[in-house]
């Protein structure tokens, strides 16, 4: 590329930068939904993975009512021993039916990732949550990438629920859309003196590489519960707690 | 009028492997019919009622087996009962073409039987040497004989082997698998080995199989192919679909991902020589509701039109063909049981509320009621023991430990009481409460304790069964 290319290549980024930052965080949010179906969530403790599961269950939740289809879960076999297996009765909370769900238990993490990429290409899905046990070497950013790329082109929502994030075991692709997930108390109600647990919530924190959705501190956790998640036309939003008040509070432990 | 082929191996050896088991060279013999079946260690039995004149008759068939299996000191017959072709292969006369009797000839079949032994009825020793001492030592002798007065003193286990025998009372055989409702296959003069000409070929019989298929209006549920390698091993590859399919590409597809598995797996196909026939069998079909099959570039055209316009999962019309593709090609590609459905059964307990069911089985249960009482999102498939501090033993937890970690219990709901089922036969097991609860950082779990304090147990035990979010 020429040096006069290059700058035309820098003018044209940074128009499109200033385009962003003058239509507001909501309309930053909303490209970045479109351009990204690819969905990074992690636990922020070993202990915090029955809350990562229901954040991700409510944005395939979410998906699956905007597009009347269904939700397919791929796990690893160690994954489900460890973890538990999806349980029906317990779906009814998040909105969804026995017959919207499917599971499917592999014994390798490489069959999780091929499952995954079919499950994308078929277009058959509305959500499509992997989850394996563990993250290794041979799981390289190039695959996670791969995979990304792959849901946006067919406009597949697909969502990774991975181990806990760590300085060993970094988020894997640059997709803005990573999320650190912690379990977070929310209103409890009361049985007399005695309070009672309150329903889902979750700390939410933003993990995407930095400016990938601006006006959101990274550094802090973002309060959503159920409700919000399962409310409005926009995911993002209701993740981030846009149309809510933000209520950023310190790190889980 | 059916036709059995019974073959007697005299001399088979012990087998080490696999190959050398009866049941393979039953398998083998499925070349010739699909009923085959075993009869005893040293027997086979073939019905090849409307199959023999493939191989150039019934007696050009019956020397082919003979000579295949000269090594196993093989010596066949065919007889309108399993009974009569079973007494001729072992006991019956030297030259082969008297081992064949004429179908339909009742005369026949008794002069060819009469001179056997009384042991060719496939009778207990004890029973045929003590006819032998009363003189009655052929068949013949007894057929024509009273029976009331042999049956009193030698039970009526031998009228009705003579029954069976002579076709006067059913003897069904019990084929290895069951008899394919359409079949399709190809004959090779030298075996076949490429795995794309093995894919071709069945690419070309799925064709032969959809339009057979298609006559009936039927689609295929559950597809096996069968490879025959020529030095008698046999291969089968069974795939299920979730709903009848008629689409010879799919079908190809699914046998596609199978054979992908089988390599991945490193058990590999083992061409060994290569295969000398590729059959494959739709082994259960079902009625096809009225639908356009593809036209070629037409379908496509209209997926990509769909893209194009952007339209979601929903608006494309193509979601439940693409789904119950998705379901089958994982299912063939990864097995039935790990593409599931989740199932709601009838049962109170908790882990039994629930089953996993192949999703290719396409059986989907109606919805069942929302529960009352709020359930886990995760459930353990073994509950997990944990250490828990309550306030009194049948009290709520205060603080537990699980996996080395400690939580603090700040909020509860419960005890939700289940009883076990004393109605099974089963020890019925303790009684569970069960308790929702919170630690002071909002996770959730679902515990239970295990017993009732005194009138159960002395010492409940506490486990968590599952997760909230």
């Amino acid at each position: 590329m020429s040096l006069a290319g290059g700058a035309e290549q820098i003018s044209l980024l940074r128009t499109a930068i200033a385009r962003i930052e003058a239509g507001g965080q909501a309309d930053a949010f909303s490209l970045a939904q479109r351009r990204s179906a690819f969905f990074e969530l992690a636990p922020a403790a070993p202990v915090d993975r029955g809350a990562a599961t229901g954040f991700a269950m409510a944005l395939a939740a979410r998906f699956a009512r905007a597009e009347n289809g269904p939700v397919l879960w791929i796990a690893e076999d160690f994954a489900l021993s460890e973890w538990g297996v999806p349980y029906g009765p317990g779906l009814a909370a998040y909105g969804l039916g026995w017959r919207d769900f499917t599971l499917m238990r592999l014994a390798r993490r490489a069959d999780v990732w091929l499952a995954m990429e079919e499950a994308i290409r078929a277009r058959a899905f509305a959500a499509i949550v992997a989850e394996p046990m563990m993250l290794a070497g041979a799981d390289c950013p190039n695959l996670v990438r791969r995979l990304a790329i792959g849901a946006r082109t067919a406009g597949a929502r697909a969502i990774l629920l991975r181990p806990p994030a760590s300085e060993r075991l970094p988020f894997l692709a640059p997709t803005p859309m990573r999320f650190e997930i912690a379990a977070r108390p929310a209103p409890r109600p009361s049985a007399g003196r005695r309070p009672l647990p309150g329903r889902a919530a979750w700390g939410v924190r933003c993990a995407g590489p930095p400016g990938s959705l601006p006006g959101i501190d990274r550094d802090v956790f973002h309060s959503v519960d159920l409700a919000a998640c399962l409310a409005g036309e926009d995911v993002l939003s209701a993740a981030l707690s846009l149309r809510f008040p933000v209520q950023p509070s310190a790190r889980a432990a | 009028m059916p036709r059995y082929l019974c073959v007697f191996l005299s001399s088979l050896p012990p087998a080490p492997h696999e190959s050398g088991r009866i049941e393979a060279l039953a398998d083998w013999c499925r070349r010739f019919t699909p009923l085959a079946a075993t009869d005893g260690p040293d027997g086979l039995v073939l019905d090849v009622a409307g199959a023999a004149h493939l191989f150039g008759g019934e007696a050009a068939l019956l020397a082919l087996i003979e000579r295949t299996f000269a090594r196993h000191g093989a010596r066949a017959a065919i007889a309108d009962t399993p009974e009569a072709g079973w007494a001729l292969a072992r006991f019956g006369p030297e030259l082969a073409r008297e081992r064949i009797l004429a179908s339909g000839d009742a005369k026949a079949l008794m002069r060819a039987v009469s001179n056997l032994p009384v042991a060719a009825l496939r009778i207990d020793s004890s029973i045929a040497l003590a006819l032998s001492q009363t003189g009655l030592k052929r068949i013949g002798d007894i057929a024509l004989r009273p029976r009331a007065p042999i049956a009193a003193r030698f039970g009526t286990s031998v009228f009705a082997r003579l029954d069976a025998m002579l076709g006067q009372s059913k003897s069904p055989i019990c084929p290895r698998f069951e008899a394919p409702a359409y079949v399709a296959e190809r004959r090779y003069m030298d075996g076949v080995c490429a795995r794309e000409h093995i894919e071709a070929t069945i690419l070309a019989l799925a064709h032969d199989v959809c339009d057979m298929l298609a006559k009936h209006d039927e689609g295929a549920r559950n597809i096996a192919a069968v490879l025959f390698r020529v030095d008698g091993a046999v291969r089968r590859i069974d795939c299920a679909t979730s709903r009848p399919q008629r689409d010879p590409a799919l079908i190809a597809r699914l046998f596609r991902e199978k054979l992908d598995s089988i390599e991945a797996d490193n058990n590999s196909l083992d061409v060994g020589y290569g295969f000398d026939l590729i059959r494959l069998a739709v082994m259960h079909a079902e009625p096809l509701g009225a639908r356009q099959d593809k036209i070629k570039g037409f379908e496509a055209d209209l997926v990509k039109q769909a893209q194009n316009e952007g339209a979601g999962f929903a608006r494309t019309g193509q979601a439940q063909d693409a789904l119950a593709d998705f379901l089958d090609r994982m299912s063939a590609r990864f097995g039935a049981r790990r593409v599931l459905r989740l199932s709601p059964q009838d049962n109170h307990i908790p882990e039994r509320a629930m089953i996993l069911t192949p999703a290719a089985r396409g059986l989907i249960q109606p919805e069942p009621a929302a529960p009352v009482d709020e359930r886990p999102l995760r459930l353990f498939e073994r509950p997990e023991r944990i250490d828990a501090i309550a306030q009194a033993p049948d009290g709520p937890p205060l603080k537990f430990r699980w996996r080395r970690v400690i939580h603090d219990v700040v909020a509860y709901e419960g005890p939700e009481r289940i009883a076990p089922e004393w109605w099974r036969s089963a020890g019925p097991g303790l009684t569970r409460d069960y308790f929702r609860v919170e630690d002071k950082n909002g996770r959730r779990f679902w515990l239970y304790r295990e017993g009732i304090y005194v009138s159960e147990t002395q010492a409940p035990r506490w486990f968590v069964q599952g997760l909230f979010a």
